[in-house]
């Protein structure tokens, strides 16, 4: 350690300069050192306090040993102070320092009063709640309290408001006004029934304005009714308006319609007094005994009788008219039918006297009852006017019709689904294609209520349509097997499916063994050509001829001829046991020949074939040993093999001395 | 300055343990950082956890005056105010040690790194009160004394570090370069005696690795490199040797390889140790006379404690 005395000069500046950096360093920390009292100050004041910021200020609000106390504030808040004293407002219970709830030297921006606005219950604390339309400026305290005081704001409404009447109602604007309404709706806040005047019915609706005309609420007049309202009558009437109007709706009528000698039925009551008391009102008075006094007559005396036969009071246009009084009662489809549509002449005409006269005149009768009067006949005239023989008025598609045809014939395909389908006057081939579209329907009762429409009803041809196949269905096989269609073909089978009961024996191939399950197409295949019907395409039925290589390739290449039959049979084309019957063979098969495979002899070979060149098996084998075997004696001991070598006894030894060259025991 | 003879006396050999008390090791006043921290934080969390201090000194200072815990914890509150004289007293602390240093007439008043573990203790925990005291509102001269402790409180940890590389006695007494050159011989003798030409070789390897390097005070990376050859030397004596004799070898290894490595950067260390004292002590000066006209003017106005 080295001892003071030791120290460096050096050291003794270092520390003084070292300080005085220090100083000047650290000072401007107080960032607000500009003013001496910043220096002490343990913040700014609050923006209110502001002119009290300063060290010569301290003791306006410090008191020396006694920190800050009430009385020193108080000496500046006068009113505050008194309201302490006499016990009243916010402060009315405060005790001890203001310190406790007003916190300063918080900074400029300090708070000085906390406010919570929502919890400020300005009832209790400034005896004036704010209540309706005064409630949402609770939390903006600025909109009444324009000083920065709350002190000194009063509760007349004046001291907010300003006054649109001009005081010519007093100041008393609680009378009709109320903080829970808008200035405007004073209805909310006036009772009217305080006025001499009591609003009732229709009065009740109608804007202040309407009657307070120019803001004038004292001394409107009120008592005769044209006071306000003008009177529409011309002449003025005598009577007093309340004879006929009350003051619920001026159209409320106290004309009891029913003294009168024309009560008001139907629509007569919801018709406008005017559209009869033509204007000037009750000047009118009606003719009330008939219907043409107001009305006119669009039949134009064509009906001798009273209008209501007819007509009554409920509608014109809906009278309840029962046309079973006429000698056409309205039955099935004619029952909705609009009069219109057959009562062509009828126009939607006014009826009302004075109003414009009808287009034509409403002409009833002179229609006959004939179908054909409204209806077209779609047939032509083939079946004759007797429509309802087959048709009845509940519908104009024949329901029911039972054909007097054999019932075989409508079996199966031909249940008759559509009518149509057969009878539609353009030929055989757009028949076929018309039930080719329609999927068969499964046999029912004759009924074409659901048939969809195929056409122009003057297509439908319904006599003369033949029974034979051919006048519907067109002969796919092209005249191959003559007309007589039914003997493959039936009607209860679906589409043109082949009788399954179909007898290929009854032809003259005869299908056995493995032709049983062939497929039909795979011989009778579809040719284009010349057919008895004519050039076409068709599926060949005749003319395809019985032998196998009609249908099956020759793998043989006519090296064993076409009797196939000799070795195949219709089982099976493998040939599981076949015997060498060439006379020229008499004593090969025995010994080694007879253990040998066939194809050990007769093996496959390219070349040329009596069918022409191919691979085949070949069946045509020399008997003479060289033609299997190779000589392995060079042709030194001649081709007289068999004076040595026997297949039966010489097997083993032959096999020994071939082994390695032999051509057929080598494969 | 007169060095503790007693623990100086140069080592024989075979009593090389008990010498090697002598130093000052590195990691020496560490424990009392520890500590002062743990005080430190304790404080702390109870001031902001326990007393909601963290809700108070988050509030915007134009409101705060008008939060729960502001009659508590404001600069004149009861915890307030008493932070800040408890603060304000730990701060006189550290006088304590710096005149027992001073004056050798105060050499009975315990030993010097006694009351320098105090004065850290202090002036650790000292801060921390005082900157509670403030609520963190840094206004007027007052807050520049604030700013002198930080920048005095900061410095300390900067001359912990210094202090540690002064080579001194385990009492805290500097050794004078004559002892410390009879310290360094004695321990390389003893090592002579005691260990192998293994760890001798070692011993010159990073002796001459020491004499290499550039003297400095900031010695982390030849720190390390001791470290490092420390603990290769333990390994490998740790396969041949008993373990009572290996702790005797790597410990006179250990402190003749620092002892090279402070004596190399004893100049360095003590020129920078000088500059310190005057960055440190100056400030200490400001801080106390600011701090006086601030306590003045509280007790002045009436700010007096336990009084509240």
């Amino acid at each position: 350690m080295v001892s003071p005395g030791e120290r460096p000069a050096w050291r003794l500046w270092a520390q003084t300069a070292a300080l005085a950096l220090a100083v000047w360093v650290l000072a401007p920390a107080a960032a607000d050192a500009r003013q001496l009292g910043a220096l002490v100050s343990p913040g700014r004041l609050s923006q209110p306090h502001a002119s009290l910021e300063g060290i010569r200020s301290c003791d306006k609000c410090h008191e020396a040993g006694e920190r800050v106390t009430a009385a020193k504030c108080l000496s500046c808040h006068q009113p505050i102070a008194e309201r302490i004293r006499a016990r009243r407002g916010v402060h009315r219970a405060v005790q001890g320092d203001c310190v406790t709830c007003h916190a300063e030297h918080q900074g400029a921006a300090g708070e000085l009063r906390p406010f919570d606005t929502a919890r400020f219950d300005h009832a209790r604390e400034a005896n004036y709640p704010l209540d309706g339309r005064h409630a949402p400026l609770a939390a903006k305290c600025a909109s009444c309290h324009k000083t920065r005081s709350f002190l000194g704001a009063s509760t007349a409404c004046a001291s907010c408001h300003a006054d649109v009447h001009k005081g010519s109602l007093g100041a008393k604007c609680e009378t009709c006004h109320s903080t829970r309404a808008a200035f405007k709706d004073v209805r909310q806040g006036f009772d009217h029934t305080k006025a001499a005047f009591q609003l009732d019915g229709a009065h009740q609706k109608v804007a202040c304005e309407s009657c307070h005309k120019n803001q004038v609420f004292k001394g409107v007049a009120f008592a005769k009714c044209n006071d306000c309202h003008t009177d529409p009558h011309t002449p003025k009437m005598t009577e007093t308006c309340a004879s006929c109007h009350t003051a619920a709706s001026w159209r409320t009528r106290r004309v009891d319609h029913a003294r009168t000698k024309f009560p008001l039925l139907g629509k007569h009551q919801t018709t406008a007094c005017a559209a009869c008391h033509v204007r000037p009102a009750l000047q009118v008075t009606p003719k009330y005994d008939t219907c043409a006094a107001c009305h006119q007559d669009p039949h134009r005396g064509s009906f001798k009788q009273a209008c209501s036969s007819c007509h009554n009071e409920q509608s014109f246009a809906k009278a309840p008219f029962d046309h079973a009084t006429t000698p056409f009662p309205l039955t099935g489809k004619h029952a909705p039918a609009q009069c219109a549509s057959c009562h062509k002449n009828l126009t939607r005409v006014a009826t009302r006297t004075g109003a414009a006269a009808p287009a034509a005149a409403i002409d009833f009768r002179g229609l006959k009852r004939e179908c054909a009067a409204c209806h077209d006949d779609t047939h032509k005239g083939d079946l004759g006017a007797s429509c309802e023989t087959c048709h009845g008025t509940e519908r104009f598609t024949v329901a029911v019709y039972t054909h007097r045809t054999p019932a075989p014939f409508f079996e199966g395909a031909h249940a008759p689904g559509t009518c149509a389908a057969c009878h539609l006057a353009t030929g055989p081939v757009a028949m076929a294609a018309l039930v080719r579209g329609s999927s068969a329907p499964a046999p029912r009762p004759v009924a074409a209520a659901a048939a969809p429409a195929p056409g122009p009803l003057a297509a439908v041809k319904f006599t003369a349509a033949s029974r034979t196949c051919v006048s519907c269905h067109a002969d796919v096989h092209l005249g191959q097997l003559n007309a007589a269609c039914e003997s493959c073909h039936g009607v209860s089978l679906a589409k043109f499916a082949v009788s399954p009961g179909f007898d290929h024996a009854r032809t003259k191939f005869r299908l056995g063994g493995k032709h049983a399950p062939v497929p039909c197409q795979k011989c009778h295949e579809a040719k284009t050509g010349a057919f008895p019907a004519g050039p076409g395409t068709a599926v060949r039925f005749t003319g395809i001829g019985s032998a196998c290589l009609t249908c099956h390739a020759d793998v043989h290449l006519g090296q064993v001829g076409t009797a196939c039959e000799t070795c195949h049979s219709d089982q099976t084309f493998k040939i599981s046991n076949f015997v060498h019957k060439n006379p020229a063979l008499k004593g090969f098969f025995v010994g080694a020949h007879l253990a040998a495979k066939c194809e050990s002899c007769h093996d496959r070979a390219t070349g040329t074939f009596a069918a022409g060149r191919g691979t085949a098996v070949r069946y045509a084998v020399g008997t003479e040993c060289t033609s299997c075997h190779r000589d392995v004696h060079n042709g030194s001991l001649g081709p007289r093999c068999a004076d040595c070598h026997k297949p039966d006894v010489l097997a083993r030894r032959f096999d020994a001395h071939a082994g390695a060259s032999a051509k057929g025991n080598a494969r | 300055m007169a060095p503790s003879a007693a623990t100086l006396t140069p080592a024989t050999p075979g009593v090389a343990s008990r010498a090697r008390q002598v130093l000052m090791p590195l990691g020496a006043l560490m424990n009392v950082m520890v500590i002062s921290g743990t005080v430190a934080i304790g404080v702390t969390a109870w001031l902001l956890v326990g007393l909601d201090g963290w809700t108070y000194y988050a509030t915007p200072l134009n409101v705060r005056g008008y939060s729960a815990a502001h009659p508590l914890l404001r600069p004149s509150g009861p915890i307030g105010q008493t932070l800040g004289v408890a603060g304000a007293a730990l701060m006189l602390v550290p006088f304590v040690y710096m005149i027992r240093k001073r004056f050798s007439r105060t050499r009975s008043g315990g030993n010097l790194k006694r009351w320098l573990e105090v004065h850290i203790f202090c002036g650790i925990v000292g801060p921390v009160l005082v900157t509670f005291h403030t609520a963190f509102k840094f206004n007027g001269i007052v807050s520049a004394a604030y700013w002198s402790m930080v920048l005095v409180a900061l410095s300390g940890f900067v001359g912990r570090y210094l202090y540690v590389r002064i080579p001194r006695t385990l009492r805290g007494v500097e050794l004078s370069q004559g002892e410390l050159d009879d310290r360094a011989s004695a321990v390389r003798e003893e090592l002579q005696w005691t260990a192998g030409p293994g760890v001798l070789d070692a011993l010159d390897r990073i002796e001459a690795d020491i004499a290499s390097s550039r003297p400095s005070w900031f010695s982390a990376r030849g720190d390390a490199s001791v470290r490092a050859a420390i603990a290769e030397v333990s390994a490998s004596l740790a396969r041949t040797t008993e373990p009572a004799a290996v702790a005797t070898v790597v410990g006179l290894f250990e402190e003749r390889a620092r002892l090279q490595q402070r004596r190399h950067a004893l100049a360095a260390t003590k020129r920078l140790f000088d500059l310190w004292h005057v960055f440190h002590l100056p400030l200490v000066w400001v801080m106390f006379a600011i701090v006086s006209l601030h306590v003045a003017v509280a007790l002045y106005l009436g700010y007096v404690p336990f009084r509240w």
